[in-house]
């Protein structure tokens, strides 16, 4: 708190005084308006039963009415993963930053980390039936892979072409999924599996499938992302 | 009722965005954040969106403090732990 | 004007976003100056799923096939399906940005915007 008050320019204290009369000024102005009317939406529940047996309205928008966005989405991840990996050295012999001798930790996570593997596959698989999906789950199995970086150090190695080719398939299969849904029937990213009844684990055609490979693929990738970040080079640090 | 409910929890939000911007170490700052990123999860769940709440719960709050931490330890590196100023 | 809920989530969300701003501008640290645009896009993605909401409907989700999706008991699912793809924009923009930092310690030992050569 020392330093703000010894050199703030004058600039800074302008601007914030005209971002907070705009700021008062807008809130007079939204005060007075009332939530949008939900047309769309409306629309989009009353279609929901019919066109896709899925019993969440809003895994049913991510991944089939709106399914261009969720496109749009994994390759703006891969585009900022593929970013920091440009970015960071690849060493020949590296070393974890996260890492301190504690048996206590190993013991714990050894424990820990099946189950939190298990939690995560099981919010990927039930997307379309319970709050979830892909990408919650996605983290969730990265963060699995963390708590072993963070016990185990130079001991837990996860091969790196393996993690890569896992990713690379699921983000194809994700695109010839819907380039057989344009091939069937016109529409790209569409559905060729048979709804089954609402609420059950098999229905929703190929909603399931499209969010599965979505949650393969960001696992995959934060994975990566994670282990790009603990490297360092070995011999600093006076080790 | 709720809306004393979420008018507390902004509140709460707007101390704790203050706290964490005048506190001298950063690293105090990113425990702060971990737990802005809570309350915005309970904020989300009273708004009855619980998608929102759990993807909130999980990347916005965990992955990014756990990205912004594992900078933070780069960035100082010391020998045995990491005692820093500003 | 009566106090509702639109109201406080408007306010809040406003305050939030002013001061977080002000203090973007003001600090000299690189890892404050990304903490605060976190803070600063949370506030927003709060303010647009709070002014959608009404009381008493519930979330968009049926347990049993005996309920049927009602558009008047039940929130709009579409924002909810842009919120959930820009968070997770959002943390890809500041992974990108921590690598930044890091190359930037690594080659100038500054971690301050004072002198940027």
């Amino acid at each position: 708190m020392m330093s703000l008050k010894k050199d703030i320019p004058l600039y800074n204290i302008v601007v914030y005084f005209i971002v907070s009369v705009m700021t008062i000024s807008l809130l007079l102005l939204l005060g007075y308006l009332e939530p949008t009317s939900n047309s769309i939406g409306g629309e989009i529940l009353k279609l929901n039963t019919h066109t896709t047996q899925t019993a969440n309205a809003v895994t049913s928008v991510v991944a089939y009415f709106r399914s261009l966005d969720t496109l749009g989405e994994i390759t703006i991840l891969f585009t900022a993963v593929f970013g920091v990996s440009l970015m960071i050295e690849k060493n020949q012999k590296f070393k974890n930053i996260l890492y301190h001798e504690n048996n206590l930790l190993k013991i714990g996570i050894d424990i820990l980390f099946p189950l939190i593997i298990l939690f995560g596959i099981y919010i990927i698989l039930h997307g379309h039936l319970s709050p979830g999906g892909g990408f919650q789950g996605g983290v969730i199995i990265a963060s699995g892979f963390l708590l072993k970086f963070l016990a185990y150090g130079d001991d837990f190695e996860l091969s790196h072409k393996i993690v890569s080719i896992l990713e690379s398939i699921s983000g194809v299969a994700f695109i010839v999924l819907g380039l057989l849904s344009l091939l069937a029937f016109d529409i790209f990213l569409g559905n060729i599996l048979p709804l089954g009844d609402i609420t059950k684990l098999f229905s929703s055609g190929s909603i399931a499938f499209l969010y599965l490979f979505v949650g393969l693929k960001v696992s995959a990738e934060i994975t990566i992302l994670i282990q790009y970040f603990i490297k360092i080079r070995k011999g600093e640090n006076g080790n | 009722m709720i809306t004393l409910l979420i008018g507390a929890m902004f509140i709460m939000l707007i101390i704790l965005t203050i706290a964490i911007n005048t506190t001298t170490k950063t690293a105090n700052s990113i425990v702060l954040f971990f737990g802005y990123g809570l309350i915005s999860t309970v904020l989300y769940f009273l708004f009855s969106a619980p998608d929102v709440a759990l993807t909130e719960a999980v990347i916005g709050s965990g992955l990014s403090a756990v990205v912004l931490f594992i900078t933070y330890l780069k960035i100082n590196k010391q020998k045995k732990g990491v005692n820093d100023e500003s | 004007m009566e106090i509702n809920i639109s109201l406080i989530v408007t306010i809040g969300s406003f305050i939030i976003f002013a001061v977080s701003l002000c203090f973007l501008m003001i600090k000299k640290n690189l890892l404050m100056i990304f903490i605060n645009l976190s803070i600063a896009e949370s506030s927003l993605f709060l303010f647009f799923i709070g002014s959608h909401y009404k009381q008493n409907l519930q979330a968009p989700i049926i347990q049993n096939s005996s309920q049927s999706f009602d558009p008047s008991l039940m929130v709009d699912p579409v924002p909810q399906a842009m919120i959930l793809t820009t968070i997770v924009i959002a943390i890809a923009i500041l992974a990108l940005a921590m690598s930044f930092v890091i190359k930037y310690k690594e080659l100038s030992n500054n971690t301050t915007i004072d002198k940027l050569d």
